[in-house]
């Protein structure tokens, strides 16, 4: 049926608008094939090849763009697009078939760039190409009938739905100097909150919102369960001793309860991936 | 690029009008070799001919779509009083001279200004115009076969853009 694609475009002064890039007569992407099996967003886990988490009721979110809110699609309300506006592409959007389909777009991938193009035999070589070359899989889709919202990884898209990222944040420094406060924990080696890298300071945003649901008899079985599975990090005081990011790392990980046991064999085990059994097939508990 | 092609065509068949009424006024004959008749109906033929080669240009312009307007608005009778003007510019001129130099003129501002602007020539193909308001309030003018009267499920599928503002309606 063909798709047109619009560009959000920012002028650098923070004001952005849409421009109208082109109708074409053939679908230029693919829809997956699996999107109903998606899996509701969970930061802890890692999609297979051909997974796609699904954000449910996403017109109602803070952060859904109003384009989407509208429920109709007109191509006539945005002005075309100019030379000028190479460059300055933050995304394309692109509605196709009654899905509207974003693939971010950044600035690396749109400079001019020297080029041989090919047409049969003959090549002709460009000096200043002007393009910007799609993925096979867009970053992100909407599907207006369900209101849901597929994705894959939520970096790419946070540029495109400003606020999506509060889904999986980074704790702020003030939440991790009150995490590392916690009467469970003791830092020894100097480790203090500036060493706190990124990676746990998203485990520690999960982790604050997790203890937060624990009741006090929850929170000492989980402690338990951390001293059982990583009796390193107990200490004397039984409190944990943090001295590294490793040793930080490992303590987010049991209050996330991600150590289990194999049942066959009792091989111990880190889930590295962790998707809700409760929650498949878009069940939110 | 192919937009300034079609502005171009667009405003040649416009101002060919004041040439062609300007031959009629001064009744060319080619030294009485041609019957006057003759040559108004070639320039006409030629006249109508440019505003058919742009409509034809329409084709190739990006296509666009239109899914809500909450208001429409018949604007064919607007362009009258200016294509009066141009008559009399024809009628008024006394010699070749003036004449061009009015055509010359009145060619450069339209295609400068080139905004919302309606070729009557489209009328002998069966096109009028109107101005359309969309659901984001955005002012828009729209050439097309359809005799519209209100804007309720007023769609367009094939639309193509002229510029910003002007958009034509043509099957695929």
């Amino acid at each position: 049926m063909g798709t047109t694609l619009i560009a959000m475009v920012t002028t650098g002064r923070g004001t952005t608008w849409y421009r109208k890039v082109l109708t074409s007569d053939t679908d230029i992407f693919r829809l997956p094939a699996n999107l109903a099996a998606s899996n509701e967003y969970n930061p802890g886990a890692v999609l297979e090849d051909n997974e796609w988490f699904g954000l449910a009721e996403f017109s109602t979110k803070a952060y859904c763009l109003p384009l989407l809110q509208q429920g109709f699609f007109s191509s006539v309300n945005y002005d075309a697009i100019g030379t000028a506006d190479f460059g300055k592409i933050v995304f394309l959007c692109g509605y196709q078939d009654g899905y509207y389909f974003f693939q971010r777009v950044t600035p690396s991938r749109q400079v001019n760039q020297k080029r041989v193009f090919f047409f049969g035999e003959q090549c002709k070589y460009e000096e200043n190409s002007a393009s910007i070359s799609l993925n096979e899989y867009a970053d992100a889709i909407y599907s207006p009938m369900e209101n849901k919202l597929y994705f894959r990884k939520l970096r790419d898209i946070s540029a495109i739905f400003d606020g999506i990222d509060e889904l999986y944040r980074e704790a702020t420094e003030d939440e991790v100097k009150n995490f590392l406060d916690y009467n469970f924990i003791e830092l020894s080696e100097g480790f203090t909150s500036d060493n706190v890298k990124t990676n746990n300071r998203k485990r520690i945003a999960l982790a604050l919102e997790t203890l937060r649901r624990f009741s006090e008899d929850e929170k000492q079985t989980v402690f338990e369960y951390i001293k059982d599975y990583c009796p390193e990090l107990a200490n004397a005081n039984s409190k944990f001793t943090i001295h590294n990011e490793d040793s930080l790392k490992r303590l987010l990980y049991g209050i996330e309860q991600r150590y289990y046991t194999t049942p066959v064999g009792e091989e111990r085990r880190l889930a590295n991936s962790v998707i809700s059994l409760n929650q498949q097939g878009g069940q939110a508990q | 690029m192919l937009n300034k092609i079609y502005d171009f065509f667009n405003t040649v068949s416009v101002t060919l009008w004041i040439v062609v009424i300007y031959v009629i006024k001064e009744g060319w004959t080619f030294d009485a070799r041609v019957h006057p008749f003759i040559v108004e109906f070639g320039l006409l033929i030629i006249t109508i001919g440019f505003g058919a080669l742009s409509l034809f240009l329409t084709k190739y312009l990006g296509k666009e779509n239109l899914e809500k307007c909450v208001e429409v608005e018949q604007a064919d009778a607007s362009f009258l009083p200016t294509y009066i003007g141009y008559f009399l510019v024809a009628f008024g001129v006394p010699d070749m001279h003036q004449m061009l130099v009015a055509t010359i003129c009145i060619s450069v501002f339209l295609y400068l200004v080139r905004w919302q602007y309606f070729n009557v020539t489209y009328l002998f193909f069966g096109y009028h115009c109107y101005h359309v308001t969309t659901d984001t309030h955005t002012k828009l003018f729209i050439i097309c076969r359809k005799e519209i009267r209100t804007p309720e499920n007023l769609q367009f599928q094939s639309l193509r853009r002229i510029n910003n503002t002007t958009y034509i309606e043509r099957g695929k």
